[in-house]
């Protein structure tokens, strides 16, 4: 620069070696307090001791090392600049991240197309069993069953008056299809056709077995599982059966599959021609289902897959043509529809079969 | 200018032509020194974005960082650390004999300076292929077994991406120094001009700085 000496003289910055050392050595020891110091436990304050630590270290190297003690104003600015972005960076995503309310997954089953199954090692620990389990099964009843075999197991809830056969009342100590865990089991899985009981596969094995179990406390009569029952289960003698679990959903799939069942339609519904005789009669044991007007309702709480069930001028175009006829009319409605959630309902005299018949062929035209 | 406006302006004691839009060898050095500031901060913020992610995985995950931070040997971690902090020292010491005209001196600076960065690497490779067998891996590549809290692939994802980004700049660094250090023993610069020299420094302190954090984020979780 000698050939500048008529502008401002400017003169690098030489900054004596001992200083060097002497922050060299003041880093070393920072590093050996700073791996003493992760030994010990301060709690929540690890991470600040360790931050500070770094920082401080980090404050040398920047002002001595980079010099940037001895450099210009501007460059100071602008490189501390970055770190004063980068806190705001990470106080507003922390600020979003950590404050959002915890959202619970929700169970779905995605079954149809997850590869996940329960072998018969879960299983056969699921049907022993647990005080735990049976508390749940009671919640789970309260929510799946209560509705036709009664708060109490007692086949008396709300929709049993319009079943036939009646829903099973746990506290006979009548089981149809067997009672002991793998039997009921099976029940619960693949339904009784030809009843209201209808599949509830859809429900997780371990639900299944909570279920189980709570219902076989209900009753006097609780056999334990015979070799016959576990072979018929698959349980015993190297069958491989396996057994569709369900799996907990992301949020985004669950929310996807929502907005699809939203797309189906409940309109306002009103009673159609509330003067004819079958109205009564279609509002009391069948509305409940098949809306007022039998349009559809949401009725995902009684296991009804899909959950809602139409009588709709187009359904019976496609392939309900038995509705126009009482005789099959009356065989399928007092058969019920088996697997379905369609119940079977025979309590109807003569005159009420063809009231009834009447209004639900009047309902199917538009 | 002063005297010598038509002549081109070349640094006394070396052959560096000062660019004509320049008023001076220091408003040059002045000018290449705020770039250089610039890139650093675009450095520490592209660090940035991986560090706000830690920040945000370790406060929903405690108990996995904590577990999976003793998998990582923190005195190869600590090791390192020296081996970096005294890299930054030689290349600073190299910076102060270019000013006091020391070309040899400057040169073996250098020399150490490029050893620290070899051993970093060499010791990153040692501890990297352990984890490789072991299946330390990224998200759906861990396959270690043994572990108690769920999630461990997600530490390891932001242990690689950090430490590798880092490793990256290491060697980009190496190739750096090398060049700078080629160009010291051939006399290109001298205590008028060493531009190329300081920057690099600049660049080799940023890589020791972002590891100063990153040891105790990876390996020291308390």
């Amino acid at each position: 620069m000698s050939d500048n000496h008529n502008h401002d003289e400017h003169k690098h910055h030489v900054t004596p070696f001992p200083l060097y050392h002497k922050v060299f050595a003041g880093l070393i020891g920072l590093t050996i307090l700073t791996v003493v110091t992760s030994l010990f436990d301060f709690g929540m304050f690890n991470m600040v001791v360790a931050m500070g630590i770094a920082t401080l270290k980090a404050g040398l190297v920047i002002a001595i090392f980079m010099q940037l003690k001895y450099d210009n104003l501007f460059n100071k600015v602008t490189f501390l600049c970055s770190f004063v972005f980068l806190a705001i960076f990470i106080i507003i995503t922390a600020s979003d991240l950590l404050f959002r309310p915890n959202v619970a997954p929700l169970q779905i089953d995605t079954s149809a197309n997850a590869a996940a199954v329960a072998g018969p090692d879960v299983l056969n620990k699921l049907r022993i069993s647990t005080p735990d389990q049976i508390a749940k099964g009671k919640t789970l009843y309260a929510v799946q069953c209560a509705t036709c075999h009664g708060a109490n197991g007692q086949g008396d809830g709300a929709a049993a008056a319009a079943l036939n056969p009646k829903p099973r009342d746990f506290t006979s100590g009548i089981w149809k299809f067997g009672a002991s865990p793998t039997r009921v089991f099976t029940t619960i899985t693949k339904g009784s056709p030809g009843t209201g009981m209808a599949a509830y596969a859809g429900l997780s094995a371990e639900d299944r077995y909570a279920l189980v179990h709570y219902v076989r406390s209900l009753s006097p009569k609780t056999p334990a599982d015979t070799d016959e029952d576990l072979k018929a289960a698959g349980l015993l003698g190297g069958s491989s059966v396996v057994e569709k679990v369900q799996q907990t959903a992301h949020i985004d799939v669950v929310l996807e599959n929502m907005a699809e069942r939203d797309q189906v339609p409940f309109p306002e519904q009103e009673v159609r021609s509330p003067n004819h005789p079958g109205a009564k009669i279609f509002s009391q044991q069948c509305a409940q289902c098949h809306g007022l007007s039998a349009m559809g309702a949401p009725v995902v709480n009684i296991g009804l897959n899909p959950p809602v069930q139409f009588i709709s001028k187009s359904w019976v175009d496609a392939q309900g043509s038995w509705v126009g006829d009482r005789g099959a009319f009356v065989n399928v409605v007092s058969h019920g529809f088996p697997g379905s959630g369609m119940p079977g309902m025979s309590n109807f005299s003569n005159q009420e079969w063809s009231d009834l018949h009447a209004y639900v062929k009047l309902l199917t035209t538009k | 200018m002063s005297s010598d406006e038509h002549k081109p302006h070349v640094v006394e004691g070396t052959n560096h032509v000062i660019p004509h839009h320049f008023q001076s060898a220091f408003h040059e050095f002045d000018a290449s020194k705020f770039g250089m500031w610039l890139f650093l901060v675009t450095e520490v913020l592209t660090f940035g974005v991986l560090f706000v992610a830690y920040v945000m995985f370790r406060a929903l995950n405690p108990e996995m960082f904590h577990e999976a931070s003793l998998h990582l040997n923190k005195w190869l971690g600590g090791l390192n650390t020296i081996v970096l902090l005294l890299s930054s020292l030689t290349m600073a010491k190299a910076v102060g004999y270019v000013q006091r005209n020391n070309r040899k001196r400057a040169v073996q600076m250098l020399w150490i300076t490029l050893a620290c960065a070899a051993t970093f690497m060499v010791v990153k490779y040692f501890e990297y292929s352990h984890k490789f067998h072991e299946g330390l891996l990224t998200a759906k590549y861990f396959t270690f077994k043994g572990f108690e809290s769920a999630n461990p692939g997600l530490f390891f994802s932001l242990y690689f991406m950090m430490t590798g980004l880092h490793g990256i700049h290491v060697t980009i660094g190496m190739g750096i120094i090398a060049w700078v250090l080629w160009r010291t023993r051939r006399g290109d610069f001298n205590e008028n001009y060493f531009t190329p020299v300081e920057l690099t420094a600049l660049f080799w302190h940023l890589v020791d700085l972002i590891w100063i954090y990153l040891f105790p984020l990876l390996y020291l979780i308390g």
